[in-house]
């Protein structure tokens, strides 16, 4: 009877044991797993930051590109404005300024 | 019906076994779900850091990219208002060119076409010179004797003063060389116009660009 017991009762530690090492084990398990777990999600994260990054600097250049373009469209139509402004006020008066020109020349002795 | 001792003391190994067991497993996800938290930290400080660079030279290429524009466009502007100006001055001297072909058919120009010739002469230093002329004024009765003495009195070289058998292409005034080839004066109209081109544009352009209504 008391070797019935002592029996029972080794196989309950030795039954304790395999559970304690089975769950040891998972543990390398689940620790070795988040180890390769935290590589990728390193990698991941790396990348899709890096990614939204890329993609915002564009759009900031794309953007200038744009507002630079729009920018040189309003002053060469500034210029174009300025430049029918002297044709105008010069057609007003070039045959004054080839009187006086014609006059000077006619006039000057070297 | 109530357990046995030893019933109870193996209930109790394999409980605590459990227990521990469990608490293994339990801080083995707690300390890989800190790996993870970790990992995850690193890298977003990582590339959040290089981001900020990355934004930052975007910035900076954004601003280049405008003022550079913009500077270009304002010396485009500044070219298409100088080339306007020039094409504008350019068509004064022309329409001068033509006062002065109109102007040669008049007697008063006479007096000028000698001046011109006289002038020329002397700066030519005297001595035999041709005058050479365009086929119209060729035909003119000029007084080359008198000039040649006026000359004379000036640069106290004996002169004498003949048409040139060839004929100059230009609106007027004269080109005056010496028997041998030597020295030659340009006396022509244009050649006054290009001497005093330089004094008249910015005179003509103040009269073209100011506004007089």
């Amino acid at each position: 009877m008391v070797d019935k017991v002592l029996a029972e009762i080794r196989d309950a530690e030795k039954k304790a044991e395999e559970n304690l090492a089975e769950a040891l084990k998972q543990a390398k398990k689940i620790e070795r797993e988040a180890s390769i777990e935290a590589m990728k999600v390193y990698d991941e994260t790396y990348a899709e930051i890096k990614k939204r990054a890329r993609e915002k600097a564009d759009q900031i250049v794309k953007k200038a590109k744009a507002d630079a373009e729009t920018e040189a469209q309003k002053i060469i139509a500034q210029a174009e404005v300025e430049v029918k402004k002297l044709r105008d006020t010069a057609e007003r008066n070039i045959g004054r300024a080839a009187e006086e020109a014609f006059k000077d020349i006619i006039s000057f002795r070297r | 019906m109530s357990q046995s001792p030893h019933e109870a003391l193996i209930e109790k190994i394999l409980g605590d076994a459990k227990k521990e067991a469990d608490e293994t497993i339990e801080r083995s996800r707690k300390t890989a779900q800190g790996v993870l938290d970790e990992k995850l930290e690193e890298a977003r400080k990582k590339a959040e850091g290089e981001s900020k660079s990355l934004i930052k030279a975007a910035e900076d290429q954004a601003r280049s990219i405008i003022e550079s524009s913009i500077a270009n466009s304002r010396i485009r502007m500044n070219w298409m208002i100088l080339s306007e100006k020039e094409k504008i001055i350019e068509r004064v001297f022309e329409e001068v060119k033509k006062k002065l072909r109109e102007f040669t058919r008049t007697n008063e120009y006479d007096k000028i076409l000698e001046s011109l010739i006289e002038e020329g002469a002397i700066a030519a230093g005297g001595g035999e010179l041709q005058v050479h002329l365009n086929s119209y004024d060729y035909e003119r009765s000029l007084a080359l004797d008198r000039l040649s003495d006026d000359v004379e009195k000036a640069t106290g070289v004996r002169t004498m003063l003949g048409k040139a058998s060839e004929t100059a292409e230009t609106i007027g005034g004269a080109l005056i060389k010496s028997k041998d080839g030597k020295v030659a004066v340009d006396n022509t109209l244009e050649s006054l116009i290009e001497s005093r081109r330089k004094d008249l544009e910015p005179k003509i352009s103040t009269i073209l660009f100011t506004k007089t209504d």
